[in-house]
């Protein structure tokens, strides 16, 4: 069944291809400082601050309710925080929003709606064509090679009701690369995944991160995730506990 | 066609209608529109096979909440001649479908030139009255037998102006239909003498024997629709009980149900009342083939049977 | 050839049949989004709350269809507002609602002493079409059509995922009003060819044909607008000529083109099942 489907901007955030900001060069990828940030009032998580470099794949841990969703959402703008700063690229999110894809938990996506793979990736593409815009040859070219690299391509004209669990979240990341994203937030991506389907996505992530992208990944999926990840930050009713130092 | 073949016998189950086969023609002449079986009856007498006749509203249906079929709204396009009562009988959807039909026909209400009853006035002390506001009249005219020769002479009239060559035989055929219809009442002013004064009174399913009880003497108490028209909303609790004193104080001996509508409401009140409920009388329409109230003569002498034997000591 | 034919050489057949022809393009359009979005019983609904609607204007003179609009149109906000963030539970704040308003709806109708307009808005009219109604009723269809081919994309992503959509700053929740909005102006135009209570099978039945016969949302919109028009026209003429509801017999033809759709893909399925087993 599908939840949480209104958690929507505040304020607004800009749709269409004409505002990207500028970058700030020198930036981390993503800084979070001093954050709270919750729902109805209710602070889900206080005072958390981290920063992840570009090129990095890092976890979000924690046991459920320990604000891993809300801190992601923070970072991508779908949540205000009531206080501290949330930076993408050094500029707040919303402002040049093209370059973070959120790729919600695969429960919250309603699957068995009629569309295409392919129109699914292509939803990658609306960021940058705006309202009113239809897509064009150059954005079926890119969810083509997209959907190349990450061997989908026998799959795009499928439904998506006929995918995988594993095909489902290759299709998140499809399409947040078709985004051009450069910061991935992925909630819960191993969720009622097999051993080896998990193995797969990993050597996924860990090719995003050699094409320097950077990915948090909220999970409480691995015993030991300093083993697999370069950053763990770890969450615990809402408060950050201090873990591994990136290796 | 496929889809054609699932659909019929879906259709047929769930066909409503409106209590009322198709309506029957004849063949021949000009096309004439009757709204309701009594003119249908009046028109076949008077013109025989001389003219094509449609009737919308058949036997045993409620011409007050008739809904006329697209092929109703044809047959009123092609006719040169239409009967109707008038005086809000046809509700509004006569007037509608006319219009919609595009029709050139002459319209003949065969209820104009009566005087025609009026309702109980239904305005509220105090409140401003429209100067020029009209009261609803009650149509059912047909139920006092001089208003049947009436509605009958329109009809020649009617039929002579649109087809003038047989003019004479229109007249002939009225003559001796109207003949008859005199003998028919003077048989009702006979027959309704074994009803004592006192228990002359009337309660049936809707407002509509106000011109019989005019004519013939009686008194109508009451009416579980209290309205002229059988469109209207169901009685309150409150008025329904007031109906049920109402018939228990003026010792009313039986209540009557209406083929055309109904019987239900009409079954709890003489429950209620503790009184008897007759066979239904034909009121709004004609009966079907083979019953009793086929034809207008005797839809009125069933009436009168059944009421003078309710009614009698 | 002239059974088919003839009834339409009649300008009022004409009249109904472009009045349900219209309606039947309105309701099919939306029907996408009403069957995968779920909103058939929101559908039911909307049509209900007309009818207080119907009542006022009826009892203050003004037109039946402007009354039945606003009454639509203001609930459809309601509906939006309350659902929103799923502030309430959605069926039964909805169901509180409609039955509400509908009950309303009949204690203001009875004080016009008459069951005519009851039974019309109940069971459609479609005769009664003034060619001033056509024109509202295709000025919805127009207004339905361009709505939705501007928007067909980010209302596509907002009802499968809505998460992504605000992610990217297209609001889910204002998109919902829009097509709320847009129900709420199609049920009124369809209660006027098939009636109050008829009017969810005009929004779901092609659509859920048109869901048997192709997975894509763009193809399956087209193929749900033929099998309402042709549910129109093949309901018009049965209804004609077997002297049966025209409302009814709109929606009995959907019904029957869905039902013969299904036993069409079924045996397809039984018989490619067979050829692949030998």
């Amino acid at each position: 069944m599908i939840a949480a489907f209104h958690t929507h901007p505040n304020p607004p955030l800009p749709y269409g291809g004409r505002r990207h900001a500028a970058p700030d060069l020198f930036a981390a990828a993503l800084a979070v400082d001093g954050l709270s940030a919750g729902y109805d009032r209710r602070p889900a998580v206080r005072d958390v601050s981290f920063e992840l470099p570009e090129g990095c794949l890092a976890a979000l841990v924690g046991p459920n309710g320990a604000g891993k969703s809300t801190v992601l959402k923070a970072a991508a703008g779908l949540l205000r925080p009531t206080s501290g700063t949330v930076r993408a690229f050094g500029l707040s999110p919303g402002a040049c929003h093209h370059r973070t894809a959120y790729l919600p938990q695969r429960g919250d996506i309603d699957w068995r709606f009629p569309v295409t793979v392919e129109r699914m990736v292509m939803g990658g593409r609306f960021v940058h064509l705006g309202w009113l815009k239809w897509p064009r040859r150059q954005d079926r070219a890119v969810v083509g090679r997209t959907l190349d690299r990450l061997g989908l391509t026998g799959v795009a004209e499928r439904p998506i009701a006929e995918l995988s669990g594993g095909q489902q979240q290759r299709v998140l990341v499809a399409r947040a690369m078709a985004q051009g994203a450069d910061l991935l937030l992925l909630d819960e991506p191993f969720n009622n995944l097999d051993a080896e389907t998990r193995a797969d996505l990993m050597t996924l992530f860990a090719e995003l991160r050699a094409a320097n992208k950077t990915l948090l990944v909220a999970t409480h999926d691995f015993d030991r995730p300093a083993d697999h990840f370069d950053f763990v930050v770890r969450l615990r009713d809402g408060c950050h506990e201090p873990e591994a130092v990136p290796s | 066609m496929l889809r054609l073949l699932w659909l019929i016998p879906l259709m047929l189950v769930g066909c409503s209608g409106n209590g009322a086969p198709a309506p029957v023609t004849t063949a021949g002449g000009p096309q004439v529109v009757a709204t309701f079986s009594v003119l249908d009856d009046f028109v076949r007498v008077v013109a025989g096979d001389k003219v094509e006749l449609t009737t919308l509203v058949g036997p045993d249906g409620d011409a007050h909440t008739f809904n006329p079929a697209p092929q109703d709204v044809a047959a009123i396009g092609r006719a040169g001649l239409v009967f109707e009562v008038g005086a809000k009988f046809e509700s509004d959807w006569f007037d509608k479908a006319f219009t919609a039909s595009g029709s050139t026909a002459t319209r003949v209400a065969v209820a104009d030139g009566l005087e025609l009853e009026e309702g109980e006035c239904k305005h509220k002390p105090g409140e401003k009255l429209d100067p020029s506001h009209a009261h609803e009249l009650d149509p059912h005219v047909w139920h006092e037998v001089t208003n049947a020769i009436h509605m009958v002479g329109k009809v020649r009239d009617g039929l002579s102006a649109v087809d003038p060559a047989n003019a004479a035989t229109y007249t002939a055929n009225a003559e001796a239909y109207i003949a008859k219809l005199k003998e028919l009442d003077g048989w009702i002013v006979t027959a309704v003498r074994a009803v004592p004064k006192d228990r002359r009174k009337l309660v049936t399913s809707h407002d509509t024997f106000g011109y019989f009880a005019r004519r013939y003497g009686f008194t109508v108490v009451g009416s579980v629709l209290p309205s002229f028209s059988t469109e209207t909303a169901d009685p309150s609790a409150a008025d329904f009980a007031e109906l049920v004193t109402k018939v228990k104080a003026q010792q009313v001996p039986a209540i009557f149900c209406e083929a055309s509508h109904n019987a239900k409401l009409v079954d709890r009140l003489a429950a209620a009342a503790g009184v008897k409920v007759p066979p239904p009388l034909y009121t709004d329409a004609l009966g079907a083939r083979g019953s009793p109230g086929e034809t207008y003569l005797g839809m009125m002498r069933h009436n009168v049977t059944t009421i003078v034997d309710a009614l009698k000591p | 050839m002239t059974w088919v034919l003839e009834p339409f050489a009649l300008p009022f057949m004409q009249t109904a049949l472009a009045a349900a022809v219209l309606v039947g393009l309105s309701a099919a359009l939306l029907g996408g989004y009403v069957v995968h979005r779920r909103m058939a019983f929101i559908g039911d609904a909307l049509a209900h709350t007309t009818l207080p609607g119907v009542a006022v204007a009826y009892l203050s003179g003004v037109s039946l269809s402007v009354g039945a609009t606003a009454a639509g149109v203001f609930t459809a906000v309601l509906i939006g507002w309350l659902s929103r963030r799923q502030a309430l539970r959605e069926d039964t704040a909805i169901g509180i609602v409609f039955t509400g308003m509908f009950a309303t709806g009949v204690v203001i109708l009875s004080r016009s002493g008459t069951t005519r307009n009851l039974t019309d808005v109940l069971l459609g009219n479609v005769l009664a079409v003034t060619p001033g109604d056509l024109w509202l009723i295709g000025g919805v269809t127009v207004a339905i059509a361009a709505a939705l081919l501007l928007l067909h994309k980010e209302l596509e992503l907002a009802s499968y995922d809505p998460t992504h959509a605000a992610a990217i700053g297209v609001n889910p929740d204002r998109l919902r009003f829009v097509l709320l909005v847009l129900l709420a102006l199609t049920v009124v135009t369809a209660i006027q060819v098939v009636g109050l209570i008829l009017t969810t099978a005009l929004l779901v039945t092609p659509a859920a044909t048109a869901a048997l016969v192709t997975r894509r949302f763009a193809r399956a919109t087209a193929v749900a607008a033929g099998v309402s028009v042709f549910s129109s026209f093949v309901g018009l003429l049965l209804s004609y000529h077997l002297r049966v509801p025209s409302g009814a017999a709109i929606v009995l033809t959907a019904v029957a083109a869905f039902a013969a759709c299904s036993a069409i893909v079924a045996i397809r399925r039984a018989t490619s099942a067979v050829a692949t087993s030998r």
